[in-house]
């Protein structure tokens, strides 16, 4: 959910006290054991990793560009997260002057 | 280093402050003038005063006071403040900046119209006909949950402003009406008693294009009488206060936009907004530019 004013877990809360039941969890299948592959010799490893290195390269890069989008939508949240936190303080600081104003006169 | 804004206020009159040093704070450290001159704490850059009583014993820095009449508004002058704040229409016109007594940062919620609402709750399995009724002094969590989704809501007390502003249709008592300057049926439908008001909702939750409409208005309603943002930014200014950062490079597009003058509907506001949405999430929805923005923040006068 995206829009900051919709909690996950207010909304879990609203579904239960308007009677409705939670969504249901999708079982996940257990991955089947996979067969042991036969153990390659140590040229033929070597030849394995240099038929694979370009395509492990290309993995590589789709990977970084992917995460580029992922790491941008962290440092926006990080960025939202930190200025709640300057607002509470600023608000928690304006609750305790008031109080210290207000209760100056006092002994 | 991080300035030092002070309040000084009366007993009587402190709480007043709360909601707007809330958010002319940010970025600063907020002291009790009084505590701080006793503890001998580094002197403030600035004070915000609650009365026009406490001005004789405050230092020689910039100083933001509420003023109530007339009087209060001279003896501001008289000892040289550098701006009086007020929600009178009245001060206002002769120099005040205009605070709202309850109001809410308008820019931190997305306006959430009644359709985007109708998607959420079928994506939440929530009824599709979701009224609520608010009346909490406090917005936590489940609260503003409750009024980004509900198709209606009857909303009273404090929290009023935090509805019109999420674009909730609402209905609400003639009391917060009042204290508000919603005018019945324009930004509000207002009913008498619970019952009525319960009946209302209900009956606006039926009406897709009443609440479309109700919660258009009401939208433009808080952003023009209703924001914190804007009296703070201003008096931050005048009491020489640093502005406060946009964090990110969406924030900060955001506000070179606004430092442009570049109205809430503009489309290059939106095509740029569209442009950022893969690194901050959905733009907000703008209110439909059928009602044009007033030229004034606050041409409107309240009650």
């Amino acid at each position: 959910m995206t829009h900051p004013a919709i909690d996950v877990d207010a909304v879990s809360r609203l579904r239960r006290q308007l009677g409705r039941a939670e969504p249901r969890l999708v079982a996940v299948p257990t991955p089947a054991p996979a067969a042991v592959a036969p153990v390659p010799t140590t040229r033929a490893r070597a030849l394995a990793s240099r038929l694979a290195a370009p395509v492990v390269a290309r993995a590589r890069e789709e990977l970084a560009r992917a995460a580029r989008g992922e790491l941008a939508a962290l440092h926006a949240e990080i960025d939202d997260l930190r200025e709640q936190l300057d607002r509470t303080r600023t608000t928690h600081a304006a609750e305790i002057a008031v109080l210290h104003e207000q209760l100056r006169e006092r002994p | 280093m991080t300035a030092v804004l002070a309040l000084a206020a009366t007993p009587s009159t402190a709480r007043r402050a709360v909601p707007f040093l809330g958010v002319l704070g940010i970025g600063t450290e907020v002291v009790s003038w009084h505590r701080a001159s006793a503890a001998t704490l580094p002197s403030p850059a600035a004070v915000l005063a609650t009365s026009t009583s406490v001005l004789p014993e405050l230092p020689a820095v910039p100083i933001a006071v509420w003023v109530d009449d007339l009087r209060s508004l001279r003896r501001a002058h008289d000892h040289d403040v550098e701006v009086a704040l007020s929600s009178s229409p009245e001060l206002i016109d002769h120099g005040a900046v205009p605070v709202p007594r309850n109001g809410v940062q308008v820019g931190r919620w997305p306006v959430l119209p009644p359709v985007a609402r109708a998607r959420h709750r079928r994506d939440l399995d929530l009824p599709d006909d979701l009224v609520v009724a608010i009346d909490h002094p406090v917005a936590t969590d489940d609260v503003v949950t409750a009024l980004a989704l509900a198709a209606a809501a009857v909303v009273t007390g404090p929290l009023l402003p935090l509805a019109l502003a999420l674009g909730t249709p609402v209905v609400t008592g003639p009391d917060s009406a009042r204290r508000h300057g919603i005018e019945a049926g324009v930004e509000a439908e207002v009913a008498a008693d619970p019952v009525a008001a319960d009946a209302a909702a209900r009956s606006l939750a039926r009406y897709e294009l009443g609440a479309a409409a109700l919660s258009r208005r009401g939208r433009r309603f808080a952003e023009h009488h209703l924001d914190l943002d804007r009296p703070a930014a201003a008096v931050r200014q005048r009491l020489g206060l640093a502005a406060v950062a946009a964090r990110g490079g969406a924030g900060r597009l955001r506000d070179r936009l606004d430092e442009l003058a570049t109205p809430v509907d503009a489309r290059i506001r939106t095509r740029a907004l569209d442009a950022t949405a893969a690194l901050t999430g959905p733009p907000p929805s703008h209110p439909a530019p059928s009602h044009p923005a007033p030229s004034h923040p606050h041409e409107r006068p309240h009650p």
